[in-house]
This record gives structure tokens, C-alpha cells and sequence, in this order.
């Protein structure tokens, strides 16, 4: 009876712990999409199109302003245009640097070579203070956890051995106390 | 009979267990077991490949090199260290001090450079030139990751902008706590072309972060190589 009582008891913890594990798992799940949307290939900063009817969000859908070829209020200038700003081929006026112009702002002379190296006067040389400092730990790795680990495993079994020795010794104790009277008697 | 044995066999065994349990966890408390990946050691194949940028290499014996000392070369700059030994081929840049006086590293963004002292003798020339290189990256090794593997007698070579190389003939391998530096060793003026390499050793001060030690390289000039002549 009581043997029925402890099974009934121990799955219903056995239930409740999976439901709260699950909750858990959902909810942690649930945090992480909303800190990180890349989990679970989800792009949150994209407004999804064609969605909700009801959503009052709409595509911009309208033409932009380009003129069309045979728009008669278009801006673009007529090829035969008088008012145009663009000077003629034979223009006379035009104001580009002929090819002689000595006025020119380019580069009069070529770029000056970088100074010979020299090495550094011999009065100046001098200690630097302290060591060199060549080195960031790539190569110290992590401190390793398997020797504590394993400690604890040998600890934990260490104790368990001790006190199944000590178990094993208490009944031939026993045995012997109970069985010394008899024997004397 | 066999009752109090056998428990006493399980019970000197829990002992044991528990012993080697705490071994292990004091182990791991004092860093004696380290999680340090050691740089791959260089195979006689690695070397074989490395192309040929420096002078021929010098065939006597370490011993006989080790008591060969050449004259100091006219002043040059240097461009490139070679180790032959260690498979290091490096190009060189100039080292400065910083704003508190220590010498300048070489940046650790380009793992495979070396550096000179610019306020010390030009590898080759009279006095002690100074060589720093890193031991590794925040994730990886660099230039002299090996060099504590260097050994006496071995040839370490600096080319140089007039297309000279100075073949240094390494004459010990030291390795000393950061806090007793021997600057004036290091650094300080000798009779003959010298040469010192300089990078991190021993244990990583993560609180610090920086190695607790330097390993020091201390070689002379045996031969100048001229090419042509």
C-alpha cells in the first residue's frame, strides 16, 4: 500500500517536472528569439509584405518622377533648346584651360623621394625601461577543468567505498556480538 | 576471516582513491597541469621547405662556430631575420620606445613580424643589436613561438637593405622572471657584433596578462656575408 502511494507519488513529480521543464525550455526559447533574431533564420527588422488585410501599414507603390519619352509637361530640356547652358562645339567663349595654359595648379615638380635611412647616432642610444612585453596568452590555452573533475569523481568513490566497507563490517559485527552470548551460553 | 580482510582491502582503497582525488584537484588549483597548446615542434621537412631568402648556411660544426667571430660590418638596415633551424623568416620593423619608456612591440595584428631596436646598434654592426619578436597573439602563436627551442650553435641570419647578411652564431638560451630583467645585459655596450633575440616565456599572468618571464637569445657575429664577393 504504502509502496503504491510512493510510485503514484514519484510520477507525479516525475509529470510536474516535465512540464516544468518544458515551460522553462519554451520560455528561455522565446527570450533568446526576442534578443537575437537571427535564431531560427527569423529577420525581425523587414516588414513582411502582403500580410494582414486589416494592417494599416501599406507599400509605397507610387511612380516616381521620371518623364516619360512623350510627356508633354516634362522638364527635360528639347535637343534644339536656344536656353540651354551647355556650350556648342565651336563655341568660342567657352572657359576650359587650353592645352598650353601655364597657369595649370598640377604637380610643377615630381614627388619628393622618401630621406635616406640613417641609423641612429650612436649618443643617442639608450635602455628602454623594462621588458619587452611580447606576448597576449594565445598560447596559454584555458585552465584546464578535467583535474577537478576527475578529483571530485575520486573523492565521491573514495567516500563510497568507505562507507560500503563500513556497512559491509557493521553486520559481521553484529553477527559476531549477537552470535558470542549464544555460544557462551 | 576473509570478512575483515576484504573490508580492509575496500577501505585502504577508498584511501587510495580519495588521495589521488585530492592530488589531482591540488594539481589543478597550482597549474601544474596546464591547458598550453605547445607550438608544433619544426620537422626537418617544415625547414627543408622554408624558400631560401638568406646567405648559405655555415657548415662547421655548432662547436667550432661558437668560437668563430667575425669582424663588425659596416651599418645597414636590417630587413629580415632568418632561422634556419626554427623555420623563422621574418621581415624586420623598427622598435621606438613608448611614452613610458619601454620598448615598442611589434603589432600583434601581423603575427609574423619582427622588430629591431632603433636605439641600439644595427644588427651586424658593433654592440649588441636587439631583436623582439611575439611568442603568440591573443589566439594563436607568432614569429618566435619556438624560440626557446633555439640551441647553442645554432645560426640565426639578418638580412640587411645593402644585400649583406649577418650570420649570428647563437651562444646561450636564457630564460629570466620579467621583474629581474637584465636590461644592462641586454642592451648594455659589448666589444663585439652582437646580437640579442628577446620574446616571452614561462606562465601566463591572466590577472596581468602578460607572460611572467622572457626567453633571451644571446649570439655574435661569425660571419658577413657579401653577395657577389
Amino acid at each position: 500500500m504504502a509502496l503504491a502511494s510512493a510510485r503514484r507519488l514519484a510520477a507525479a513529480g516525475a509529470v510536474t517536472a516535465f512540464i516544468v521543464g518544458g515551460v522553462t525550455m519554451v520560455a528561455g526559447a522565446g527570450t533568446a528569439m526576442a534578443s537575437d533574431c537571427k535564431l531560427l533564420v527569423l529577420v525581425c527588422d523587414e516588414p513582411v509584405q502582403g500580410g494582414d488585410p486589416d494592417d494599416p501599414w501599406k507599400p509605397d507603390v507610387r511612380v516616381p518622377d521620371v518623364p516619360l519619352p512623350h510627356d508633354t509637361w516634362s522638364n527635360a530640356p528639347a535637343p534644339q533648346d536656344t536656353w540651354s547652358n551647355a556650350p556648342a562645339p565651336q563655341e568660342t567663349w567657352s572657359n576650359a584651360p587650353a592645352p598650353q595654359d601655364t597657369w595649370s595648379s598640377g604637380p610643377a615638380q615630381p614627388p619628393k623621394q622618401e630621406a635616406p635611412w640613417k641609423p641612429v647616432d650612436e649618443d643617442r642610444h639608450r635602455m628602454p625601461d623594462g621588458p619587452p612585453q611580447t606576448g597576449a596568452g594565445g598560447l596559454a590555452g584555458a585552465d584546464p577543468m578535467w583535474p577537478f573533475a576527475a578529483g571530485g569523481a575520486a573523492l565521491l568513490t573514495g567516500a563510497g567505498l568507505a562507507g560500503f566497507a563500513l556497512r559491509r563490517g557493521r553486520p559481521a559485527a553484529a553477527t559476531l556480538r549477537r552470535g558470542r552470548p549464544a555460544t557462551a551460553e | 576471516m576473509s570478512t575483515p580482510s576484504g573490508q580492509r582491502l575496500v577501505l585502504v582503497g577508498a584511501v587510495v582513491v580519495s588521495l589521488a582525488g585530492i592530488a589531482l584537484i591540488w594539481f589543478g588549483v597550482s597549474g601544474m597541469v596546464s591547458g598550453a597548446a605547445e607550438p608544433a615542434p619544426v620537422s626537418a621537412t617544415a625547414a627543408a621547405k622554408l624558400p631560401r631568402v638568406g646567405a648559405p648556411a655555415l657548415t662547421e660544426p655548432p662547436e667550432v662556430l661558437v668560437g668563430r667571430v667575425a669582424k663588425p660590418m659596416r651599418t645597414a638596415r636590417p630587413t629580415a631575420v632568418y632561422i634556419p633551424k626554427l623555420g623563422i623568416s621574418a621581415p624586420l620593423m623598427e622598435l621606438g620606445v613608448d611614452a613610458k619608456g619601454a620598448i615598442e612591440n611589434p603589432p600583434l595584428d601581423h603575427p609574423n613580424v619582427a622588430g629591431w631596436y632603433r636605439y641600439a646598434p644595427v644588427p651586424g654592426a658593433r654592440g649588441a643589436a636587439v631583436i623582439t619578436g611575439h611568442l603568440d597573439t591573443r589566439t594563436g602563436p607568432a614569429v618566435f613561438a619556438r624560440l626557446r627551442s633555439i640551441r647553442r650553435g645554432d645560426q640565426v641570419q639578418v638580412m640587411r637593405a645593402d644585400r649583406s647578411v649577418a650570420i649570428f652564431v647563437v651562444d646561450r638560451v636564457e630564460q629570466v622572471a620579467k621583474r629581474v630583467f637584465p636590461t644592462e645585459k641586454v642592451f648594455g655596450k659589448v666589444k663585439y657584433a652582437g646580437l640579442r633575440l628577446v620574446t616571452c616565456g614561462g606562465a601566463f599572468d591572466r590577472k596581468a596578462h602578460s607572460y611572467q618571464d622572457n626567453t633571451i637569445v644571446y649570439a655574435h657575429l661569425a660571419h658577413a656575408y657579401h653577395p657577389g664577393s
